[in-house]
């Protein structure tokens, strides 16, 4: 330990200063002090009550963190990716408590099963905080979620059944077992396979299971249609009827190759390291799984990191200041004396522990922004800008957007809350606006009927916005159907009550009170956004450039701000959610063009 | 929020003493005059409102606003929301429950089906009375209903369901009740338990049901299938909204240059066929009917060409071969009124034809109908006007016995409650006659309260537009509509309407319902 370090622990030591604001300050005491240092005995019996908790859920559920031991490159890339993700997004989770209080609490598990396979196998509450879930309830779509199915479920909506075991118990891949009877036969692997030995415990078996290369796996999750007959997501039809599967392509060999987006080809290397020991190489299958989804909670907590985990539980981690600088040269060096550390970040030396491991967490998700932008560049593309019209009178011109994959749609998937559309400002020669679309409102929305500034009447509506959000649909009592960021029938029950469907949707596609107007491109399609300036708003002859962007951002604030009301997890605050929502929102395709007005 | 309900309360007021007059037994006279100023009123006042939020001030919008928009910089507690209602019979796994599920059998053609048996329902009892379309007279009563439905599920997507009505026989006379009035002189109780079998279908995906057939799933196999005795609706009702028994395929999903989806579905029935003319309504035993329908996405309209035959026994007197065709078109989009946002829109035109003419089944007929529909600022209430426009006379292809014709979807006046001798408030089957339906829908306690206010008319088109012998069928209505969410189960609804018949006896009636889900 340096002597500056001893020095400053010292002096906390003597003096008490008030806590400053903490930006995830979720467990600081509402007095202002600092959370007890030890342990009371509630809380200690609290622990081994979650510590047993734990031990049950790993005895039939292992963790991923165990499978990382001998897999590590399998974790570290799953670990950033968006199954592991799924159940930590405090939107989904707000979105989903939200949906349950509009619909009387009928929705139950819907969305959560997809996303927390094992906390709902393990009968855990819908609703409860992820602070206090059982750690691999915590890691959403984790390795035996794939690895531990026996069937093929076909387009079950995330509804199927997860094989319990420990980690000694059979586990489902591609490729069989041939290589692991050799790990197990060969002593430099020092691995044991009952539970009473001592040693390195590995599964017993790895049963060869086709499907999981299919896209018909893929499909048990990524094709799903709500018990009232709302398909709300339909990546695997898409994908069904499109090119790709027609040419063989599998979703596989674009998401899971060396490039996300596109097929590729796919690694070569061992699938495990044992013991250090690393197996026979063999095709690797990429399991980051890139797309629009980013992270919105604190870094300490995702990515998944097993070392982040043993310095401290997630709730400590909430109130770790990243960005006051905690654990930098530059935040110690100069913080005040007796500044008040909660509890877990007391010790200087867990801060600057703590530091090493936020770096290391921000470098893996910024290494995530490229695979996300990857995939999202390999899906869109801008063609043609043909103008069609410049004189006084005014500028005509339209936007060639192009769908740049066979695969699906794009968007594909929860193509409602997907955000993808074109900014375009046109300025004069003096760099004055005299055009824009699909620019912002102060939340953060496009001025779409959403925006809430364009709905209270304080912005005017985008009129020549071109986006392919899709759009969720309710019917009204009478006058047709409207647009909802949330899909509650509300107008035509005050009772909205889910309950299996007694037609047959089937036949329509859709609910009755409810559906989606898909506004995706079709595989390889395109489409034209057309644009007018008029004359009046031009400030005379001479030249105007048009810089044109195509845009993705993971969902829109408005949606935020309609489930605002049910608070999001780890006491992130709906502002917070929404500016990190906004500062993840990427350019995928940047173009310019000139006009001449003569 | 005060203020709001006080508004609320002012209109049932003004409801209700608007009602007290009217049965208080005025002149024809009178009641006309006192409806048509009060309909007037109320459509110049919600409209005005609509258009001119600065002249209403407070009264616009009615229900619930959220002001300016500002997301807090502050955590919102983390909410505590409803637990999960069960079924009152859940076996092999839970209705949307957590918990482990089960394993499944896995079939020959790779299929795996994992049985779940849900049993749930509805239950509906009201107080009502009721004097205006249909027979002379009016009827007071205590009427109830009760679906009940057992669904067993296989797998996600394939499912058979059926479905129960064990108090009523599907007429709006034979509901079990008690009437204190009757206008067919059935006063007292009178009972209609017995097993109605209203639903009965299996519906599934083929590429689910043999995915061995296709087991990468790179082939076009899923088609979805349903087949049985089935609710089929298209056009929103005006085309058909029976009860068939049917066997419908579908393709979902293909793709074109410019639709984001389309869909074409095919379906054929046979028997069981109610063919909407109102004086011949019952059960057919001979016919046949045949569809394809079609729907697709574009970037700015959801577009839907449908198109359905019935092959009836064209000799016989009652039957008469029918063809119909609807086309549609859904939007949102500009509107004409600066400061109203987006107006969502819905075109529709749906016409019957009969072979060699008129039959006693199918008449020809064309019925153009709009729905227009904006959100005033700041709130969630629904502003609406749906015109139509009925050329000779438009008859559906199919439609249950006890709900509206093909004008009930375009306003509530002109559909039933679809329970016991409270029928709507307007004919809906009569099509020769121009018209339309405006209404405003309120909403309070976070959607759980909401209020619909509607002034509905129709203008006879075979008479001369100024004829006032009262031989037409010219009619208005003004009709209010109260819902209220009691729990996570109840739910309490009001209804009240007057409506101004030419040539008949004025109705008006009112109702007290409460439907409970299971």
């Amino acid at each position: 330990m340096s002597l500056q370090r001893v020095v400053i622990i010292a002096a906390m030591a003597i003096f008490v200063l008030s806590a400053g604001p903490l930006a995830y300050a979720a467990e600081t005491a509402s007095d202002g002090t600092a959370p007890k240092t030890e342990m009371s005995a509630a809380e200690a019996e609290k622990s081994a009550a979650e510590a047993h908790d734990d031990l049950f859920t790993e005895s039939k559920f292992p963790s991923a963190t165990t499978c990382g031991t001998c897999h590590p490159r399998h974790f570290e890339e799953w670990s950033v990716s968006q199954h592991s993700y799924a159940q930590l997004s405090p939107a989904y989770m707000a979105l989903q408590n939200f949906i349950n209080q509009q619909v009387n609490g009928t929705n139950g598990d819907f969305c959560i099963r997809c996303h927390n396979q094992v906390g709902m196998a393990q009968g855990e509450s819908t609703q409860i905080s992820n602070l206090e879930r059982q750690p691999t309830s915590r890691e959403g779509i984790t390795c035996i979620v794939c690895h531990r199915v026996e069937h093929i479920y076909n387009k079950a909506s995330g509804r199927f059944a997860v094989a319990e075991g420990d980690l000694l118990a059979p586990v489902y891949g591609p490729q069989g077992d041939k290589e692991l009877k050799r790990v197990i036969a060969d002593d430099k692997y020092r691995v044991v396979t009952k539970s009473d030995e001592a040693g390195r415990k590995i599964h017993t078996q790895a049963i060869k299971f086709a499907p999981i290369s299919t896209s018909t796996f893929c499909a048990t999750c990524h094709d799903v249609t709500l018990l009232n007959g709302f398909r709300l997501e339909e990546a695997f039809s898409e994908y069904r009827a499109g090119p790709a599967a027609a040419e063989g392509t599998t979703c596989q060999d674009c998401h899971m190759g060396t490039v996300q987006g596109i097929p590729s080809g796919y690694a070569q290397g061992p699938a495990a390291m044992v013991g250090g020991v690393p197996t026979k190489d063999r095709k690797l299958t990429n399991h980051i799984f890139a797309g629009p989804d980013y992270s919105l909670v604190h870094p300490g907590i995702f990515p998944h990191n097993s070392e982040a985990q043993k310095l401290a539980t997630l709730a400590d981690w909430l109130t770790f200041d990243v960005a006051a600088g905690w654990g930098t040269d530059e935040f110690e060096d100069n913080v005040k004396e007796g500044f008040k550390f909660p509890a877990a970040w007391e010790a200087i030396d867990d801060r600057y522990d703590a530091r090493e491991i936020i770096k290391y967490q921000l470098g893996r998700l910024e290494f995530m922004r490229t695979k996300r932008l990857e995939v999202l560049r390999n899906g869109y593309g801008v063609g043609d800008i043909i103008t069609k019209d410049v004189s006084s009178d005014g500028i005509k011109f339209k936007v060639n957007v192009q769908n740049l994959t066979k695969g699906h749609n794009v968007p594909t998937g929860f193509t409602g809350e997907r955000l993808v559309w074109l900014r375009v400002t046109v300025t004069d020669e003096a760099g004055k606006v005299v055009f824009v679309s699909g620019d912002t409102d102060p939340n953060g929305d496009v001025r779409d009927n959403e925006s809430s500034y364009v709905h209270a009447g304080e912005m005017p509506l985008d009129h020549q916005l071109f986006s392919l959000q899709s759009r969720f649909l309710v019917q009204s009592v009478r006058g047709g159907e409207r647009e909802r960021t949330v899909t509650i029938p509300y107008s035509t029950t005050a009772l909205p009550f889910l309950r299996p469907t007694r037609l047959s949707l089937i036949l329509t596609g859709e609910s009755t009170v409810e559906r989606n107007h898909r506004k995706g491109i079709e595989p390889q399609g395109d489409r034209w956004a057309n644009y007018k300036i008029d004359g009046g708003a031009l400030t005379g002859k001479g030249k105007y450039k048009a810089k044109i962007e195509l845009l993705a951002q993971m969902f829109p604030i408005n949606l935020i701000t309609t489930i605002q009301v049910v608070g999001f997890d780890y006491g992130i605050s709906p502002r917070a959610a929404a500016n990190a929502v906004v500062a993840g929102r990427e350019v995928l395709v940047e173009r310019e063009v000139v006009f001449e007005v003569k | 929020m005060t203020k709001m309900n006080s508004h609320a309360a002012e209109v049932h007021k003004v409801s209700a003493n608007m009602m007290g007059e009217i049965m208080q037994g005025h002149s024809g006279k009178s009641i006309r005059t006192l409806k048509s100023v009060l309909g007037i009123v109320a459509a110049t006042a919600v409209f005005a409102s609509a258009l001119s939020p600065a002249w209403s001030g407070g009264l616009f919008p009615l229900g619930e606003t959220t002001g300016v928009p500002r997301l807090s910089d502050e955590p919102v507690p983390y909410a505590v929301v409803p637990e999960r209602p069960a079924l009152p019979l859940e076996l092999g796994c839970k209705f949307l429950g957590n918990g482990k599920l089960p394993d499944g059998i896995e079939l020959a053609t790779g299929a795996v089906w994992t049985p779940c048996l849900w049993v749930f329902g509805t239950s509906r009892t009201a107080l009502q009375t009721y004097e205006a379309v249909g027979t002379p007279g009016r009827n007071t009563e205590i009427a109830t209903r009760l679906d009940v439905f057992v669904n067993l599920s296989l797998t996600t997507t394939e499912k058979c369901i059926v479905g129960i009505a064990p108090l009523d026989s599907n007429r709006f006379t034979n509901f079990t009740r008690y009437s204190f009035e009757s206008n067919q002189n059935l006063e007292g109780g009178q009972s209609e338990a017995g097993v109605y079998l209203r639903t009965a279908f299996c519906e599934g995906d083929f590429g689910s049901l043999f995915p061995n057939l296709d087991p990468g799933g790179q082939k076009l196999i899923d088609y979805g299938f349903s087949v049985g005795r089935q609710q089929i609706t298209f056009q929103e009702g005006i085309m058909i909204n029976d009860t068939l028994d049917a066997i419908g395929i579908v393709r979902n999903n293909l793709h074109a240059p410019g639709f984001s989806n389309i869909r074409i579905t095919g379906i054929a029935a046979i028997d069981h066929i109610d063919r909407g003319i109102p004086s011949n309504r019952r059960r057919l035993n001979s016919p046949y009917l045949f569809g394809i329908l079609t729907q697709a996405d574009t970037i700015a309209s959801t577009w839907a060409l449908d198109l359905i035959t019935v092959q009836d026994d064209s000799t016989n007197s009652t039957g008469g071969n029918g063809y119909y065709i609807g086309l549609s078109a859904l939007q949102r989009g500009w509107n004409p009124f600066n400061g109203i946002g987006t107006v969502n829109t819905s075109y529709r035109i749906n016409a019957s034809f009969g072979e060699g003419g008129d039959t006693a089944q199918v008449t020809d007929g064309v019925l153009l109908s709009a729905e227009m529909s904006w959100t005033p600022h700041s709130s969630d209430d629904v502003f609406y006007v749906n015109p139509f426009w009925g050329i000779n006379r438009y008859s559906q292809a199919g439609r249950e016995p006890i709900v509206g014709g093909p004008l009930a979807a375009l306003g509530i006046s002109f559909a039933s409650p679809s329970l016991g001798n409270h029928l709507s408030e307007l004919s809906s089957f009569n099509t020769q006659v121009v018209g339309a339906a405006i209404g405003y829908q309120a909403f309070w306690d976070m959607h759980r309260r909401n209020l619909v206010l509607e002034v509905a008319g129709v203008k006879d088109t075979t008479r001369g537009m100024f004829d006032t012998d009262g031989a037409g069928t010219d009619a208005a209505a003004f009709t209010v509509q109260f819902q209220q969410a009691i729990g996570q189960r109840v739910q309490l609804q009001l209804d009240a309407f007057v409506a101004y018949l030419e040539g008949r006896t004025n109705g008006s009636g009112s109702r007290a319902e409460v439907l409970v889900q299971f």
